[in-house]
């Protein structure tokens, strides 16, 4: 016996009562006679001719086939916990419609009431005006006894000049007209919020991105965003990308802007469910190929700027695979939107990726890391350099500094010179070198009258001010050297700042 | 023509439990309007699915569907099941394209492949192959169409019922599913034989 393949066996040819013979026993109805369709109803004869027609045989069997597999994949079997999310998130709409404050009757009656007030008030302002045109200049004057149609003007007193007319091109503003506005703004953004509860969520997305709409209404977005992440969902990641889209891209332009994003991201780090996509997110970006995907950007930067401990750590791992995600994090972390933690996390991926070789201690790496970021980083590093009990670690925290641009700091860093260990009081002086030249400039005299302050004088004379030139005439290296000692990495700063060694202070002596 | 084409058919009215709901609901009591529509949301969201290839435009779809209905729900006269109701407003929202049939099926982009086969890994794959053919056929059908078979196989509704959903006769609504059945299994043919 040889098994045929399925798609070469031949099909039966087509039978004329096949409708019949289906509606009689997939639907069993047919007999009932009216509103069935079909001319013939007898169910003996139709079962009969089941019996000899193989392609109703075939048809039947198929039909019943369909719908079971119809049934089978309807959906209607999803998960209890998912479908429970779901129904959570549909009544909540329904709450929300519930608790609207203009909603069915309500609507209408306040349709009804503007409109009528519309009405009164087209109506008086339409005789006013056809009164006023309707009276000739000429008229007559009105009786005393008439009472003013307007409340009469104040005359000028005697030693005032006249009331002078109002300037046509001026606005005139109500002195309350702020507060009303701010409160009609805010009605309104509350109003449109809760229009796009219902909204899908590609629309919110893109909503939360659009630079063109009020900050507190992207705030309001992002906040909904968040809502549908914490509702659990058969499809639950969309929301989690678009919300991850929304942290990583939402315009930052104004402080309204920025006040709305971070409030954004806290409410986003605040939803449990929200850290678990993201860690779902990061973990896949680490198995997937070297080349960055623009997706995988926002990911990284929306977990960078959101501060948990469990999602830095995760990230690094990213980072340790992926070097080329470090840029678009370190700019994510330039936003200033980050809460906390953002100096330690940068020290933290400095030094893992420092000991596996990857962007190593060079001064260009801590410009990679540290150039441009907001002060709060810097405000960490500090803390960090004061607790840290790794040597290692407090060099990478003074080169860090070095990039703070804040004269604050200089006091701290002229300590560490004199008093810290060799690195720790070499990376002081690099940093130093860093520091804006006015500055810099006032320390020139204190390192001409103190022999032993070389590193200082290493410093300035890599910083470049006109007062360290004479130091730099008594160099044997040249040209050379002085292009090594102010372009060069921090690897080859100690070396150079040893020329400086028992050297005289001031050359004339 | 046979007169009773173009009958509409009889309503089916209310049972006694939506209409103990529906009295609340109409009486203020918004916390009435979840029990009231409670029984019928997995056949929502499944009517949704075929309608929508996004999941997640399904489930929005579902949402405005429940808000629609407590919006109207003063309206609401009972002439006909809740069920039917609520199935004909979801229809009539699936039916905005723009609106409802946007976006891709959100398939998983890592695919584990296993490294040997088995029974039931070769099972799961040809019924995963049976419905993508099902989803593709189910696609090329009519808008009423697809509601009619659906309401008839999954939901298991009588032709009063589909012709109230898709306002139409009963005879039309069972020659809506026969035609359906008949171009579905036209596409599947020896996807369905055992």
């Amino acid at each position: 016996m040889t098994l045929l393949d399925p798609t070469q066996r031949a099909e039966p040819p087509e039978c004329p009562r096949t409708d019949a013979v289906l509606a009689v026993h997939l639907d069993g109805d047919v007999q009932n006679g009216a509103d069935t369709g079909f001319d013939f109803v007898c169910g003996e004869s139709l079962q009969a001719h089941l019996l000899d027609c193989i392609a109703c045989q075939l048809r039947l069997q198929r039909a019943r086939r369909l719908d079971a597999v119809l049934a089978t994949d309807s959906g209607r079997d999803l998960e209890t916990k998912a479908f429970a999310g779901l129904e959570a998130r549909w009544f909540a709409a329904i709450d929300e419609e519930a608790s609207a404050p203009i909603a069915g009757a309500g609507a209408r009656r306040a349709w009804i009431v503007a409109a009528a007030a519309a009405a009164v008030a087209a109506t008086t302002a339409a005789f006013v005006w056809w009164h006023r045109r309707a009276a000739p200049e000429t008229s007559e004057p009105r009786p005393a006894t008439e009472a003013p149609a307007v409340a009469p003007c104040k005359e000028p007193e005697a030693d005032e000049g006249p009331v002078a007319p109002p300037d046509p091109g001026e606005i005139l503003i109500a002195a309350d007209a702020a507060p009303r506005f701010a409160e009609q703004a805010r009605r309104s953004a509350t109003n449109r919020a809760h229009d796009l509860r219902f909204a899908p969520t590609a629309c919110l997305r893109q909503r939360g991105l659009d630079d063109t709409i009020p900050a507190a209404e992207r705030l309001a977005t992002t906040r909904l965003l968040v809502q549908r992440v914490a509702a659990p969902s058969v499809a639950g990641d969309d929301a989690g990308l678009a919300l991850v889209a929304v942290l990583a891209g939402a315009p930052d332009r104004t402080s309204a802007d920025h006040e709305a994003l971070r409030e954004g991201i806290g409410s986003a780090r605040n939803e449990s469910r929200f850290v678990t996509a993201l860690l779902r997110h990061l973990g896949r970006l680490d198995v997937r190929a070297p080349v960055p995907e623009v997706e995988d950007f926002g990911i990284v930067v929306a977990a960078a700027r959101l501060g948990d401990t469990k999602v830095d750590a995760a990230l690094l791992r990213v980072l340790r695979r992926r070097p080329a995600l470090v840029e678009p994090l370190t700019a994510a972390l330039r936003s200033g939107l980050r809460d906390s933690g953002a100096g330690v996390f940068l020290l933290d991926a400095w030094q893992s990726l420092a000991d596996r070789g990857v962007l190593g201690d060079d001064p260009f790496a801590g410009q990679t890391w540290f150039a441009g970021q907001a002060d709060a980083v810097f405000a960490d590093v500090t803390n960090e350099l004061r607790s840290s009990t790794s040597a290692p670690r407090r060099v990478h925290c003074l080169l860090a500094l070095g990039f703070a641009n804040d004269p604050a700091l200089v006091p701290m860093l002229l300590d560490r010179i004199r008093n810290a260990p060799h690195a720790e009081a070499h990376a002081a002086a690099f940093a130093l070198s860093r520091q804006p030249s006015h500055v810099l400039a006032a320390l020139v005299q204190r390192a001409a009258h103190d022999d032993g302050a070389f590193l200082l004088r290493a410093a300035l004379a890599r910083a470049g001010l006109p007062g360290a030139e004479p130091w730099l005439a008594a160099l044997p290296p040249g040209p050379n050297g002085l292009a090594l000692l102010r372009e060069g990495s921090f690897t080859e700063f100690p070396p150079l700042a040893q020329w400086f060694r028992g050297r005289p202070a001031d050359p004339s002596d | 023509m046979d007169p009773r084409v173009g009958e509409r058919p009889r309503p089916t009215p209310p049972t006694d439990a939506e209409r103990h709901w529906l009295d609340r609901c109409r009486a203020g009591d918004a916390a009435a309007f979840q029990p009231l529509v409670h029984p019928h949301l997995r056949g929502l969201l499944s009517l949704a699915r075929r309608h929508c290839r996004d999941p997640h435009w399904a489930e929005d779809l579902v949402q405005e569907t429940l808000v629609r209905a407590f919006r109207a729900l003063p309206s609401f006269r009972g002439d006909s099941a809740l069920r039917t109701w609520l199935f004909r407003i979801l229809i009539r929202l699936a039916a905005e394209p723009q609106r409802w049939r946007r976006g891709a099926t959100t398939e998983p982009l890592d695919v584990d492949v296993p490294d040997h086969f088995d029974a039931p890994m070769v099972h799961d794959a040809m019924a995963r192959e049976l419905r993508d053919r099902l989803d593709e056929a189910m696609e090329r059908l009519t808008a009423k169409q697809r509601t009619a078979l659906h309401l008839r196989a999954v939901e298991g509704m009588d032709y009063a019922g589909i012709a109230d959903v898709l306002g139409c006769s009963q005879v039309a609504a069972r020659m809506q599913v026969l035609e359906a059945r008949r171009r579905v299994m036209g596409r599947l043919k020896e996807h369905l034989d055992p």
